[in-house]
């Protein structure tokens, strides 16, 4: 099987002030009409990209969605209600009458089970809900892994799978503000017992007439060894290749994930030190690169014995985790078996609002894939 | 195969990446658990916590680890000649094909399915049949040393089944390639709808009504090349708590119903229990020779053949070390204070609690015997001094006796009263003030670091490769073998008791809530243990409820009416699901029964508390379920309990 072209070979990711610079322009070209996506959380950084598109002016209206996560009783979303209150309150406000605002919710439980990203892949079930609109942006910041990852997923699979005669583009956007120590700050409070694949994420992990050899790329992020251990046990893998951030803004840091997981990966994991993979902690295109190019590689390399499956755990930051989803999203596309193994947080504790945050976008999909 | 450096890191049976390298650490003993009347031949539920062996167990039957085992049956005559007496093996090979199904698979998602629930049935059986095809299929091979599946053209399969089970695109007699073919159609259709980037079409799904696999796959109709595969068949169903809790009920309903001739296991933890299962589980009322074989529940009432056969796991990984040349763990444990590092401190230890006793008793003469007794004692500063604090607790406990009795008088106690009172449990007491008071290691040697395990292998293996981890490193540094002393082994232990304490809230499900309560209860027991008077000595590791208390926890009405039972029920058996408490059903004492709440031996580290078991202080349900919210304090005064 030859390896799939490189969707996201080129790219375009902007921070900081490049970001207002873009909307700016990318508004004046003509009247735009915008669908921007959060997620009802407790998160200060929950506002930060709507502001800014908003500030960048232009024609057309500015909708907005919030996803009302449905959590449960002991959930973050109820212990800080207050906080997810006055945070829509001020993505509302800053809206105003430039577009509407309408929530859905996101059912996170049915019966007791885990249905977050199932629920979450079917926010959107056709290309008609979005016909409407030029730009859909869906702000990460302030929500879980097992929302955006599947949600994202499904808007590129509708937008790919466009008719033909829609000939205008509607673009993709992704917007994320990190900030290390706020995310330092907020901790997790009890994870599921139990990991799983996200929805369309399953990497034929599960079928038992596949039986060629596992491959595990943990991206490594601090505190989180439980966690390894309950995808570890999910997943049960032959080979693993963790993923460490290296550029990174704090030099160190890879080391130092090296010493905190030194006894589960090698003397538990037996990790061949020659495994890591290395990819920068602030460039989710260059994440997707190295990620890509892994599994590319292993696929090659188990070619003779029917290929392998490769599960891709996003234990690292949300920009990070992006690279993830789109290079499992273009491999799994291209029929390579590729999952991503998760484990999800009951509830978290934020210990600090401190907001000290970088913004980041990403084009994803529309107009830039023409180019 | 990969060098190990500490092979007690290798806790999961999954971490062990080759067959060879599984048996040279697999101990037998284990197998008295499912086989201590024979094979289980028909269904048979195994339950455990996390860590408690069912996989290490389901593996060695497995047929890659039969075959291994067969060809170096002369090393490891031990666990053949087991096997063979079990009739898995013999000279000429294998007789039993063990078929390792995992159903940690994505059957949860059909749940979520926009389909009746008969639909949602239909599926899961089709998806479920179809796995057990492909993993009977896969197995026979390898038990042939055959590859999978380029020759599965040579098996063939007779049905044995009514037709009206099999499903229509099926006919039997066929080869292996045709069921192979049919049952990865059916898997593959069913996981490529559910893994789908777009939206789910649920039209074409296919879907059956039995377990039509059970009933086929037969070892007299599953031959190879025209021969049998083998003389039983066992389809082990491991990781079943992944499934949702209707599916496992269906699926143990179903396995039931089959009354196939294939023996079936159905390994789980036991987080696969409701609540009320989980408060009745380890219940021995009313129970057969097929009810569910629960690993701890079974060590419980044999913890010291559990403590030995942890010992030889222990010896089987220290030889498979590639860093050292010992050959046994027992030897690398320090396991007295009788060294003349503690000389010093029982010395002063001694002088102090002399000096101590001497003044709570100088104006009563009634112990005057007892004293001189203790005065004339020559033997070493420990065995003395331990000794003495026994004396200062029987003190305590006379002198505070609530109301003395008429025959009570002044003058001076026997000496004869003295040494029948001053038994093993009183001395045992003694020894644990002392090693409080006095900052002595206690949790040390061979035997407590295997009843720290808290009949949990893995957690056994945890604490002994801490253990390790240092005789390696002191071997290296020192290039000679070395005995950890007590005084590392206790530090090591306090170390990993608090990350186990840590990892609470994070790692089950009402976490915070558990480890609040479970906080409560060592705090109560460390209170009540060190009470003066040592009440009952050596000291308590938890607490209990009455059985008529556990009924109210279990019924449905009682917790409806109380919303605090119901959080409490919940929260108690999240504790037990993960050995966090280990429950004692229908204990009598008192005149009464009772549910005894034992905390993991590892959490008694935490408190300072003994390891023994079934010494308990019941409490009333209310207060316990109070712990949740508001937690116990020690009282100032010493009154005694309600």
């Amino acid at each position: 099987m030859s390896p799939p072209a490189a969707r996201w070979e080129q790219y375009l990711l902007l921070r900081n002030a490049d970001l207002p610079a873009f909307w700016t322009q990318h508004f004046s070209s003509k009247e735009r009409a915008v669908l921007f996506i959060i997620g009802r959380g407790f998160d200060p950084r929950m506002c930060l990209g709507l502001e800014v598109v908003l500030a960048a002016g232009g024609g057309g209206p500015r909708d907005l969605l919030g996803l009302d996560f449905r959590e449960g009783a002991t959930s973050a979303s109820v212990d800080h209600k207050a906080l997810v209150d006055a945070n829509w309150e001020k993505a509302t406000t800053a809206v105003g009458t430039r577009g509407s605002n309408s929530v859905v919710a996101v059912e996170f439980w049915s019966q007791g089970r885990r249905v977050s990203s199932q629920s979450a892949r079917d926010i959107f079930k056709s290309v008609e809900q979005i016909e409407k609109y030029t730009d859909v942006v869906v702000d990460i910041s302030s929500m879980p892994r097992s929302v955006y990852f599947p949600m994202i997923a499904r808007l590129l699979f509708l937008l790919d799978h466009r008719p033909a005669q829609k000939t205008s583009p509607i673009n993709l956007h992704a917007v994320v503000a990190e900030d290390p120590d706020l995310d330092a700050s907020i901790q997790p409070r009890g994870i599921d017992e139990k990991a799983d694949f996200m929805a369309s994420f399953g990497g034929g992990f599960d079928e038992e007439a596949i039986q060629t050899p596992k491959v595990w790329l943990p991206m490594l992020g601090e505190n989180r060894r439980i966690q390894m251990g309950t995808i570890y046990d999910r997943v049960k893998p032959d080979e693993i290749c963790p993923v460490l951030p290296s550029p990174s803004r704090d030099p160190r840091r890879a080391d130092n994930l090296v010493i905190e997981y030194q006894s589960v990966l090698f003397d538990q994991y037996h990790l061949d030190a020659r495994n890591f993979l290395y990819a920068s902690e602030q460039n989710p295109f260059e994440v997707y690169r190295r990620l890509r190019s892994a599994v590319v590689r292993y696929d090659e390399v188990f070619a003779l014995l029917g290929g392998c499956r490769v599960a891709i755990s996003p234990l690292a930051s949300k920009l990070m985790s992006l690279g993830a989803l789109l290079a499992a999203y273009e491999l799994k596309v291209a029929e390579r078996s590729v999952g991503i193994a998760h484990v999800e947080s009951q509830n978290y504790q934020l210990n600090s609002s401190a907001l000290r945050a970088e913004l980041f976008g990403l084009w994803l999909a529309g107009e830039c894939d023409v180019a | 195969m990969r060098d190990t450096r500490n092979p007690f890191k290798l806790r999961r049976s999954e971490n062990i990446d080759t067959d060879p390298t599984f048996l040279s650490l697999f101990e037998p003993g284990i197998l008295e658990v499912v086989a201590e009347t024979g094979l289980p031949e028909t269904v048979q539920l195994i339950r455990s916590a996390a860590g408690g062996g069912k996989t290490s167990l389901l593996r060695l039957f497995t047929p890659n680890a039969l075959r291994w085992l067969h060809s170096r049956r002369v090393e490891d005559q031990d666990l053949f000649s087991r096997l063979q007496t079990l009739g898995v093996i013999d000279d000429k090979g294998p007789k039993v094909l063990g078929v390792s199904l995992l159903c940690g698979r994505n059957y949860t998602g059909l749940e979520n399915l926009p389909l009746s629930a008969a639909a949602r049935t239909r599926l899961f059986l089709g998806l479920l049949n179809a796995r057990i095809v492909l993993a009977v299929l896969r197995s026979a091979l390898a038990l042939r040393a055959l590859e999978y599946p380029r020759d599965l053209h040579r098996l063939q399969i007779a049905a044995s089944a009514p037709d009206s089970h099999v499903p229509q695109n099926l006919d039997f007699p066929c080869s292996g390639v045709q069921v192979y073919d049919w049952a990865r159609g059916v898997e593959k259709t069913i996981c490529d709808a559910l893994d789908s980037f777009g939206p789910l079409g649920t039209e074409s799904l296919p879907g059956l009504d039995s377990l039509f696999a059970l009933a086929v796959l037969q070892p007299q109709s599953v031959t190879i090349d025209g021969a049998c595969v083998a003389d039983r068949f066992i389809i082990m169903m491991d990781d079943i708590h992944m499934l949702t809790g209707p599916q496992r009920e269906l699926l143990i309903e179903r396995v039931v119903e089959a009354r196939s001739k294939v023996g079936i296991w159905i390994a789980e933890r036991f987080e696969a229990l409701s609540t009320q299962e989980l408060l009745a589980s380890g219940s021995t009322v009313g129970r057969d020779h097929a009810a569910p074989i629960e690993l701890e529940w079974y060590w419980r009432a044999r913890h010291e053949r559990f403590e030995k056969h942890v010992m030889r796991v222990a010896d089987r990984r220290v030889r498979a070390s590639i860093e050292t040349e010992l050959v046994g763990f027992r030897s690398c444990l320090e396991d007295s204070l009788d060294g003349a590092e503690y000389e010093a401190v029982f010395t002063h230890a001694l002088e102090t609690i002399k000096a101590r006793v001497r003044t709570r008793i100088e104006k009563q003469p009634v112990f005057r015997d007892w004293l001189s007794e203790c005065e004339s004692l020559t033997g070493g500063a420990r065995d003395t001094a331990i000794q003495w604090r026994a004396l200062e607790i029987l003190i305590e406990r006379r002198v505070r006796r609530p109301q003395k009795s008429m025959f009570d008088s002044d003058s001076a106690l026997p000496s004869k009263e003295f040494f029948e009172q001053a038994d093993s449990p009183v001395k045992s007491a003694a020894e644990l003030f002392l090693a409080r008071e006095f900052g002595l290691p206690y949790y040390f040697g061979a035997d407590r670091i295997a009843r720290l395990a808290s009949l949990n292998i893995e957690q056994f293996l945890g604490l002994s490769g801490a253990l390790f981890e240092e005789v390696l490193a002191a071997e290296l540094i020192r290039s000679g073998s070395i005995v950890i002393s007590a005084k590392r082994q206790h530090a090591l232990m306090k170390k990993a008791a608090q990350a186990f304490w840590n990892d609470i809230p994070t790692k089950v499900r009402h976490g915070r809530e558990v480890r609040a309560f479970l906080d409560s209860v060592g705090r109560f027991s460390a209170w009540y243990t060190y009470r003066p008077t040592a009440p009952n000595d050596p000291g308590v590791g938890g607490t209990a409820i009455r059985m008529s208390e556990r009924r109210l926890l279990v019924d449905d009405e009682s917790r409806a009416k109380q919303p605090s039972r119901q959080r409490f029920a919940d929260l108690l058996a999240s504790a037990m699901a993960h050995n966090y408490l280990v429950a004692d059903l229908d204990y009598k004492c008192k005149g009464d029964s009772w549910m005894v709440l034992n905390l993991n031996r590892l959490l008694c580290v935490q408190f300072d508390l003994p390891l023994g078991y079934g010494l308990y202080k019941e409490r009333p349900l209310e207060e316990l379920c109070g712990w949740m919210d508001v937690p116990f304090v020690a009282p100032r005064n010493e009154e005694p309990l309600a």
